[in-house]
């Protein structure tokens, strides 16, 4: 089982840590929950029956983690689905852009519905691999084109419309 | 001439209908910008390199937790023991039934 596992750490250590750093938006937080899903892989390995993919299953297994990191308040990721935290994250993010000749991803991000987000961020971690992002967040792939299509075209049209608003380029 | 949907202005490029169209051509700009600021942002993430000597440590220190319980090896123990004192309080009484019997057969 040692060896198993090692084999595990070494080719999924990466992939959780990008899973949970778009979920979480917190790399801190992200660290810590990476270690935890490896233990919990690690405590799980021996009851694990090959009914879904060993992949399937530590992305599950991450997903859960995240949720719980998330319930668990220490989290500093804004969730867009309440009106409050998007207000607040709108008046920031005003603050940041029209200056800036270059958007900053971070301020991009605040503008998108959770959902979006985590595919936004994941997508460019994992190498613009819609199958990949698909699986780890348990999503089908047309759900995740779907939505990084709609998210860049969103901030496409929003920053766009700022810049002209701005006079600047 | 109308600007086309967002999907085929992309799919057009800079060459098509945004070369003719001001509009069209900042907002295939800022599409450009938005994906080079989440690239820069994070293409190549990684796990922290302490990453996979972190999750061995917390391994290590679980196992003394998952050492199996010496309970089922106390339970064998005491059970050896009360077949040994059976045999011991139960052969004094079988004895001479199997001395008479022996003698008898000899």
């Amino acid at each position: 089982m040692a060896e198993e596992f090692e084999r595990i750490v070494r080719e999924f250590q990466d992939k959780i840590f990008r899973l949970a750093y778009a979920m979480l938006s917190d790399r801190a937080a992200a660290e810590e929950t990476t270690q935890d899903v490896l233990l919990r892989v690690w405590k799980g390995l021996p009851g694990f029956r090959a009914e879904s993919s060993l992949s399937t299953w530590i992305y599950s297994i991450t997903r859960n983690a995240c949720l719980t990191a998330r319930g668990r308040g220490g989290i500093h990721a804004v969730s867009l689905d309440d009106p409050a935290p998007l207000r607040e994250a709108e008046r920031r993010v005003a603050a940041a852009w029209p200056s800036a000749p270059s958007p900053d991803a971070g301020a991009l991000l605040d503008r998108l519905p959770a959902k979006y987000r985590h595919v936004v961020a994941l997508f460019y971690m994992q190498e613009k691999s819609y199958g990949e992002v698909a699986n780890m967040l348990g999503l089908p792939v047309g759900t995740v084109k779907t939505y990084l299509f709609r998210a860049r075209k969103s901030l496409a049209e929003e920053l766009a419309r700022e810049r002209v608003r701005k006079g600047g380029t | 001439m109308a600007c086309p949907e967002f999907e085929d202005l992309v799919r057009e490029g800079a060459g098509g209908h945004a070369a003719r169209c001001e509009e069209c051509r900042a907002l295939l700009e800022a599409l450009a910008d938005v994906d080079a600021a989440f690239e820069a942002a994070f293409a190549g993430v990684s796990a922290p390199p302490g990453m996979a000597a972190a999750v061995r440590a917390r391994v290590a220190r679980e196992l003394p937790l998952r050492r199996p319980s010496p309970l089922p090896e106390i339970l064998d123990l005491i059970g050896w023991a009360a077949v040994l004192a059976l045999a011991a309080v139960l052969l004094p009484r079988f004895l001479p039934l199997i001395d008479a019997a022996l003698t008898g057969r000899g």
